[in-house]
């Protein structure tokens, strides 16, 4: 087994300095025992949330983001498992309490965002349905009392003519409109929490950047934690105030924003910042890619698991695993040969 | 044109069209339409009845001389063109009349149906009510548990005494059992409220397997969608999961299976009937079409035909009010 979980947490130097963080997950690991093998998709993720601060956790598609905020919730779909770590909020960790006492917290201290919102709404329910089981689970509000609320809510995240739409289906709005919806049943019950895999996925790029730009308000508004999971560095950039770099399970980097974008460090984050396509790309009409697919881990051995992609690996990036460990206040590396190169650097950093 | 319509996503559809003007003019030309392909069905089934070789009274009275079966002939109205014999019979279902029976001259092919659909009825609605609630239920169950024991006996057991064994097998197995070894009910007939329970056991099989299976599995396909796991994760129960995120979506495809099946159902079956002696409905369709005896055939065909018929609108007015998506098109402009 590794042990790379030793001191690797994710400093609290970040944006919310100095409290103790409103979420923190420490050395999770989730496994799918699948019939043939086990795919051991987060294996000791280690973060932390704090008030008023957006975290991205960006990675490839399988590296883990999304079984990790689902495992959050307790909500890892069948058959995986959590099998180690801890989800510590409000001083409980959340893996251990009762089913009861998870189904409280959900939807009421902790919101989620789902990726494709336009089949995340109950399609035989009207809006108004939607906000009066979720308001009067949590805060035992009357129908009359959640209706007005409900108008509040939708209000507040922008959509026209709140009471009126109320009494419509999900399939009457459009795609933007339903985020917004969903955005507000997260929030209905004054979460402390927000959980936002991959939001605007499915949305159009204008819609995106609207939906973003709400999310943020929201954020510094009332003052949450937010966790957003995404693949687009762009994204992250302009809406995360903290970034975490996940591969295979694993947080490769973790740093605030800035920073990261800065000097990243890590070979795989160089390599991601590569990838992001620019307007003026003067050398070649070709765009940059890391060669290779990320890994689905099915066995556990020692070594990085970035190295049969990496054009700086070693001996030793392929015998021993490389411990998450601070390079600078905020900022945590797990490679064994970090980029250094200033040219490099820029040239990722471009963008 | 008068198709339902499965809306797509988008805000500028019209106002809501749960109104009742706007149903009943639905209704009307769904009524009017049905007429007119009775109308075609029966012209269909007069046609063909006719030019298949062979008469009614072939077989019963061969043996009479060409006058003597002219005469029977002429008594029955078969003497005439085809298409005289037709609008008589159009003339008479306009006044009731259904004629009379060749096979059984001293009564009315109304008389008839009278006496025997209301047997069919009671069986057929009982069946109805037994096989679709207890294959929903074990569906659902089967559902919730799968993959486990529970969903492996439910499904085997179902499939092999619903599908793989023909009901009259099960049906004289259930007499040998229940009426002759513990002599609980009847063999067979008609008279006592006893005389149900097996025949409606038997008839229940087939429809119960198929309502449990198409539950189980549109309930699984909705168990996994997105909206269910985002129910889940604003921490409602379980209860209210299921029932109003899970079965309220699950269960309305199941009105397809229903529309097909239930005039299926109520026309009742020639071997229930042979194999617990029922004086019901089922045994006609074949004895009718065997015996050529034209007023029954015709009287049968408007009963099938109808029913489906009345069973489409049905079903297609059921998915309107249940599924806030669809709604009833064909009378917009």
């Amino acid at each position: 087994m590794t042990d790379d979980l030793a001191g690797a947490r994710v400093g609290p130097e970040g944006t919310g300095a100095g409290a103790a963080p409103l979420l923190e997950v420490r050395g999770l690991r989730v496994a799918f025992p699948l019939e043939r093998r086990t795919v051991y998709a987060v294996q000791g993720l280690t973060f932390e949330v704090h008030a008023g601060e957006r975290l991205g956790i960006v990675g490839e598609s399988g590296s883990g983001k999304s079984v990790s905020a689902q495992s959050i919730m307790r909500m890892v779909p069948f058959p995986g498992k959590v099998t180690g770590g801890q989800v510590l909020f409000e001083g409980r960790d959340l893996l251990g309490i009762p089913d009861a006492a998870i189904r409280s917290v959900r939807g009421s201290k902790i919101g989620m965002v789902p990726q494709n919102p336009l089949s995340s709404l109950n399609p035989v329910i009207t809006i108004e349905a939607h906000f009066r089981e979720v308001l009067s689970r949590h805060l035992g509000l009357s129908r009359s009392e959640a209706r007005v609320r409900a108008v509040e809510l939708l209000g507040s995240v922008g959509i026209p003519d709140p009471a009126q739409r109320l009494h419509e289906y999900a399939h009457r709005l459009s795609g933007g409109q339903r985020q917004r919806v969903i955005i507000a049943l997260a929030i209905a019950c004054r979460p402390r929490v927000l959980i936002a895999d991959e939001p605007t996925t499915a949305l159009d790029v204008t819609i995106q950047a609207q939906i973003l730009q709400l999310f943020d308000e929201l954020v510094a508004g009332a003052n949450l934690g937010a966790v957003l999971i995404t693949h687009n560095l762009g994204i992250v950039a302009a809406h995360c105030d903290r970034v975490v770099v996940m591969y295979a399970g694993r947080v490769m980097e973790t740093a605030p924003v800035v920073e990261l974008f800065r000097s990243p460090s890590h070979p795989y984050t160089v390599g991601l910042l590569r990838c992001v396509p620019r307007v003026a790309m003067h050398k070649a009409r070709v765009f940059a890619t890391i060669p290779g697919l990320p890994p689905q881990v099915t066995e556990l051995r020692d070594g990085c698991p970035f190295a049969p992609r990496c054009d700086r690996v070693s001996e030793q990036c392929r015998r021993e695993t490389p411990a998450l460990a601070d390079i600078a206040p905020g900022h945590a590396l797990a490679c064994w040969n970090p980029v250094t190169d200033a040219a490099a650097r820029a040239e990722a950093a471009s963008v | 044109m008068l198709a339902l319509r499965l809306q797509g996503c988008g805000p500028d559809q019209g106002p809501s069209d749960g109104r009742a003007d706007v149903v009943l003019s639905y209704l009307l030309q769904r009524v009017l339409s049905l007429l007119f392909v009775l109308l075609l069905a029966t012209v269909g089934i007069f046609a063909m009845m006719h030019s298949v070789p062979g008469g009614p009274f072939a077989f019963s009275q061969g043996d009479l001389t060409k006058v003597a079966m002219h005469n029977i002939m002429a008594k029955y109205g078969l003497t005439e063109p085809v298409w005289r014999q037709y609008l008589n019979w159009i003339w008479q279902l306009m006044h009731g009349y259904l004629g009379i029976p060749f096979e059984e001259p001293t009564m009315t092919v109304n008389h008839l149906i009278a006496t025997a659909w209301p047997i069919t009825l009671i069986i057929g609605g009982l069946t109805i009510a037994v096989s679709y609630s207890l294959g929903l239920l074990l569906g659902v169950v089967a559902a919730i548990r799968h993959n486990t024991w529970v969903d492996s006996l439910i499904t085997a057991v179902v499939s092999t005494a619903g599908i793989a064994l023909p009901n009259y097998v099960i049906g004289f197995l259930l007499i040998e059992v229940f009426a002759v070894k513990l002599g609980w009910l009847p063999v067979g007939g008609w008279g006592s409220p006893a005389d149900v329970v097996l025949p409606v056991i038997a008839f229940s099989l087939y429809p119960l397997a198929l309502m449990e299976r198409y539950t189980r599995a549109s309930t699984l396909e909705v168990t996994y969608a997105d909206y269910v796991r985002m129910g889940r994760a604003r921490g409602l129960s379980g209860r209210r999961i299921l029932f109003n995120y899970v079965l309220r979506t699950s269960l309305i495809p199941l009105i397809t299976i229903m529309g097909p099946n239930i005039p299926n159902i109520l026309t009742g079956s020639i071997f229930i009937e042979a194999t617990f002696g029922l004086p019901g409905l089922g045994s006609y369709f074949t004895n009718a079409s065997l015996h050529r005896d034209y007023p029954l055939i015709m009287a049968l065909v408007l009963i099938v035909a109808a029913l489906w018929g009345a069973c489409y609108i049905i079903s297609d007015l059921a998915y309107a009010i249940v599924d806030p998506r669809v709604r009833l098109e064909g009378l917009s402009r």
